[in-house]
């Protein structure tokens, strides 16, 4: 966590930058501006697009297709709510994303405190056994886990959305990296004082190292949301699906009415759209630290 | 199993770049034997329970049913040997699938690098008002998949989308999004490069951000142009974030299920049946239920992915460039 990569952020309100800014007053970037304006543009446009026709009155949604300045309304997401579970399956997702999140947050910051201050015989070897798993895509053992899930008698419950991913071999490893800088001493001296080692990570580690649980934790909480394939396939009625899996059905049985979908998908996508806006700074920093030299 | 949870954001269906070279570290000096902790064995304990059950297991049992036929009611019908992958193999169809799959893994690998450098430079040339743009553009990585598959979906209506429409301002027909073919594996090529665009022009503002003010304040004094700079001195000192960029996506491609589909479904006819849709199709499509051919075709991406991981794990030994 302690990497020399500068987040994007810092580097654009340095010195230089004011500086080179106020001495030439933009005639030379006004293109530059254009451009990057029409770009920003596109890239926030299917979300402009979603927001906007969830709030515009189905009939005036030219054709169907786009949404116009014309009316405001909320009849919208009264009619996505009332042709679909959707409020019910916000709940499930929020559940299915909490534990998941906290799950993984809680399994693999025990794993990478035992990596590293475990005194383990070959450390290594156990890493590897982590990093092994990285490898093997979800896709292809997702047969042999959907067959474990019914066996045991967990299909179409919300535990089967999440208990697969109760522990992330990723967090394991960037926990594993940012508790490697840590004084071994130190952690000698506290076990010596009679600090037990739960006490130590969680009065020790953890505020020291609140940065990367930040970004773990949103890291956890986006993927957790997102989940598609998986809730998808392990869950049957309506009633145990999570949102994203819902909202793709509501686009299905009311795919005339382009309102009520757009409605449908603003309202999924907000929690994490707010989520990201204001953990920017965790997810930048997290996200390009082991990417970037 | 692990693998999903990240990999869209980070593209850790590859292993982190520091990998390689974090464990060559020197041998703890203490000379008496080491012993560990008691409590570490019970620490590692439920992280090692979920990946065995989850990941492990999983993918001993899915050797298994590759060897294994299926009856026409979908129930195990005893070890057939390799006749699965011998079927999967001589199976012209499977060939066309791997053929997709390759061409929309590598169209939208090619998207995200290109139109994300398109972005990240004039980006990072420190304009007033970038950090603005700057979140702007991390959108997609805040949107989810589903979403922005149907929030595309809804723009690719045959006539009413906005798309048609927007052609059809210049006189031009519907353009059969998902109707044609080849108009449906560039619409999921387009919906799967939006959603990477964000974590790709992440990565690529870190790098650029991260190229030395003197290197190029060297290279002005020389004499270069702006596009030579560009083009001879910051792209070349940014090839790593360029490479890792390349094969995460790869992965990340590899695998994509949610925006194929809730697109397309795979369609129109074999178009964008990639190998993911057709292990998903072949296992728990309606009518057929085929874990054993299924679990073959799983094998063979499974095999891609370590591939892909390993091709970075040996190009960053060697340090891509500096």
């Amino acid at each position: 966590m302690s990497n020399t990569t500068k987040t994007p952020k810092t580097m654009g309100t340095s010195k230089t930058t004011e500086r080179s800014s106020a001495q030439r007053i933009n005639w030379r970037s006004t293109p530059t501006y254009v451009y990057l304006t029409v770009v920003a543009l596109l890239v926030a446009g299917p979300v402009l697009f979603a927001f906007v026709g969830a709030f515009t009155p189905t009939g005036t949604i030219i054709g169907g297709g786009a949404p116009w300045f014309t009316a405001w309304t909320l009849e919208n997401f009264s009619t996505a709510f009332r042709n679909s579970p959707l409020l019910a399956q916000f709940g499930n997702s929020v559940l299915v994303t909490l534990a998941q999140a906290s799950l993984q947050l809680v399994t693999s910051l025990m794993a990478a405190y035992a990596l590293v201050f475990g005194n383990l015989k070959r450390p290594n070897l156990v890493l590897a056994f982590f990093l092994v798993t990285m490898m093997i895509p979800s896709e292809t053992t997702i047969i042999a886990n959907y067959l474990t899930i019914r066996s045991i008698g967990l299909f179409d419950t919300l535990i089967a959305v999440f208990i697969p991913f109760a522990t992330s071999a990723y967090a394991v490893f960037l926990f594993r990296q940012a508790f490697k800088s840590f004084p071994k001493e130190i952690h000698e001296a506290a076990v010596l004082d009679g600090v037990g080692p739960v006490a130590f990570l969680f009065r020790f580690l953890l505020p020291l190292n609140k940065p990367i649980v930040m970004t773990i934790s949103l890291v956890s909480a986006i993927a957790a949301w997102n989940g598609y394939l998986w809730p998808l396939l392990i869950t049957e009625s309506p009633s145990s699906r999570t949102v994203q899996v819902g909202v793709a059905a509501l686009s299905d049985s009311l795919s005339v009415d382009v309102g009520s979908v757009l409605a449908g998908l603003a309202f999924v996508s907000l929690p994490m759209l707010i989520l990201v806006i204001f953990g920017q700074k965790f997810l930048t920093k997290g996200l390009t630290q082991g990417a970037v030299k | 199993m692990v693998g999903t949870s990240h990999d869209r954001l980070s593209g850790t269906g590859g292993l982190p770049m520091k990998t390689a070279t974090a464990d060559q570290r020197v041998k703890p000096p203490e000379q008496r034997p080491r012993r560990a902790h008691p409590w570490a064995w019970f620490f590692l304990a439920p992280a090692f329970l979920v990946l065995l059950t989850f990941d492990y297991w999983p993918l001993l049992r899915t050797f298994f049913l590759a060897t294994q036929g299926t009856d026409l009611f979908g129930a195990p019908s005893g070890f057939v040997g390799t006749d699965n992958f011998e079927l999967m193999l001589t199976d012209p169809r499977f060939w066309n699938t791997i053929l997709v799959t390759f061409i929309y893994t590598g169209a939208s690998v090619v998207g995200k690098v290109l139109i994300g450098l398109a972005i990240a430079i004039p980006l990072s040339s420190r304009l007033k008002g970038t950090p603005l743009l700057r979140s702007i553009v991390l959108i997609p990585m805040a949107v989810s998949v589903a979403v922005a598959a149907l929030v595309f979906k809804m723009m690719f209506q045959p006539g009413t989308g906005l798309f048609d429409q927007i052609s059809g301002l210049f006189g031009a027909g519907p353009a059969g999004w998902l109707t044609q073919p080849q108009m449906a594996l560039l619409a999921v090529v387009i919906v799967d490069v939006w959603c990477g665009l964000g974590i790709s022009v992440l990565l690529l503002l870190a790098a650029l951000d991260g190229v030395p003010e003197e290197v190029m304040e060297a290279a002005q004094i020389d004499g270069t142009g702006t596009l030579q700079r560009l083009w001879h001195v910051k792209l070349p000192l940014i090839t790593p974030t360029l490479f890792f960029i390349l094969i995460t996506q790869s992965i990340a491609g590899m695998r994509e299920f949610t925006v194929i589909n809730l697109l397309t479904g795979g369609g129109p006819g074999t178009a964008t049946n990639t190998l993911v849709i057709d292990i998903y199709k072949t296992a728990f499509g309606s009518g057929t239920s085929d874990y054993g051919a299924a679990a073959a075709r799983g094998i063979v991406l499974l095999l891609i992915i370590v591939t892909l991981t390993f091709i970075q794990m040996r190009v960053l030994e060697r340090r891509v460039h500096y």
